[in-house]
């Protein structure tokens, strides 16, 4: 074979890998549109005398019933054990300030810890690891921060060529 | 199959991070030597795809749901090392980024998902490849699946035993292998079916553009 058609052979198969690259990024940058999404268990707490802390999945499903215990601050006995109730929210009083925390334990591994700051007036606030961004923009976020990651690598790896003795 | 954080004890977590710290260690060195410039984009692009993989849920029959993995793909196009530190970027991400798994629960996450079912996959492939190739494939990715499920169920199911509150109720995760073993096992066997066949589809593809270089080197 000549070497100009074992270049252009070179570059035709070059061509068709960056395009089918490229379709997979693209695919991967539609998925997030569709329905089907993962199965953190995401919860939204609310600030006031009691705490109440809301569980959901985040295609919307709640796990309603499922088995929870709130730790008191420095405590290794539970301070209140159940179920989710039938709107998927677990409530308590604190009765001390501190950290508290909500464990929600599915039978088959999922699961959520949330935690609860109780100050010394009684009132609660928790971080929301649900609320923010939707479930796709996660998604999208997390693909972004990956391929970002691997950008870095190759820009790091081309200074370090760039920089290495000939 | 994510464990989230709380879920497990410190006397589980910290043995497994002294595991896996040496095991990541030597997956770097190993990305350095064998990831060059030219398949660095495509393990970027495989690593996105098994985040997303393992980020969207399937229903399965009994109402239930799970995700695939996708760590068995990138073991065998890029070799078990590359693998587990992959999957195990993607395991941050997903901590991080989707509240799925956890930062305490990371090593074992790591060891369970990424190393054990990269092993997996890769030897069992290597061990059958000879028989028929497509069925080795098969094999390889529905069996590490199992494998993994079956680590992730058993350290579930460890924690009522070694993880006691002063009135012996459990302190972490309540249920004990009885529980784990059926809940998580049955729901990965659809779960490794589809994934085998979906990483059968990509690993033919892969090996006709020489992506796989054992693969080549066999067809040369």
């Amino acid at each position: 074979m000549s070497l100009r058609r074992r270049l252009r052979t070179g570059a035709q198969r070059r061509r068709r890998e960056a395009c089918l690259i490229a379709a997979l990024a693209g695919l991967l940058l539609l998925l997030p549109g569709s329905s089907a999404l993962a199965h953190a268990l995401l919860h939204e707490s609310s600030v006031g005398e009691a705490a109440v802390v809301q569980f959901l999945f985040p295609d919307g499903d709640k796990p309603y019933f499922e088995a929870y215990r709130v730790m008191a601050p420095d405590d290794t006995r539970p301070f209140q054990s159940g179920r989710i109730n039938a709107v998927g929210e677990v409530s308590f009083r604190p009765d001390r300030p501190g950290t508290w925390r909500v464990v929600v334990a599915t039978e088959d591994g999922h699961g959520a810890e949330v935690r609860v700051d109780v100050g010394r007036e009684g009132a609660a606030s928790a971080g929301g690891a649900g609320a923010g961004l939707s479930q796709p923009a996660r998604l999208t976020a997390g693909i972004g921060y990956l391929l970002g990651v691997f950008g870095l690598i190759a820009l790091w790896r081309g200074r370090r060529a760039r920089h290495r003795p000939a | 199959m994510h464990i989230p954080d709380g879920l497990i004890s410190p006397q589980t977590y910290l043995p497994a991070l002294a595991v896996a710290v040496p095991l990541w260690w030597w997956a770097a060195r190993a990305f350095t030597r064998q990831v060059g410039d030219e398949a660095l984009p495509r393990l970027a692009v495989f690593t996105a795809l098994a985040f997303v993989l393992s980020s969207l849920m399937l229903p399965l029959p009994g109402g239930t749901s799970g995700h695939a993995i996708g760590v068995g793909l990138l073991a065998l196009v890029f070799g078990p090392w590359v693998a587990f530190l992959a999957y195990t970027l993607v395991l941050v991400l997903q901590a991080l980024v989707m509240g799925a798994g956890g930062i305490t629960a990371l090593p074992v996450n790591a060891l369970a998902m990424g190393f054990i079912g990269a092993w997996t996959a890769y030897l069992l492939f290597h061990l059958l490849r000879h028989v028929q190739a497509d069925f080795a494939v098969l094999a390889a990715v529905f069996v590490s699946i199992l494998f993994s499920a079956l680590l992730v169920a058993l350290v579930l199911g460890l924690q009522p035993l070694i993880a006691q509150g002063p009135d012996g109720s459990p302190r972490f995760f309540p249920f004990g292998w009885s529980v784990t073993l059926p809940a998580i096992l049955l729901p990965h066997l659809f779960i490794g079916l589809a994934e085998a066949v979906l990483t059968l589809l990509i690993w033919r593809h892969a090996r006709r553009r020489c992506w796989i270089p054992a693969a080549c080197g066999r067809e040369a």
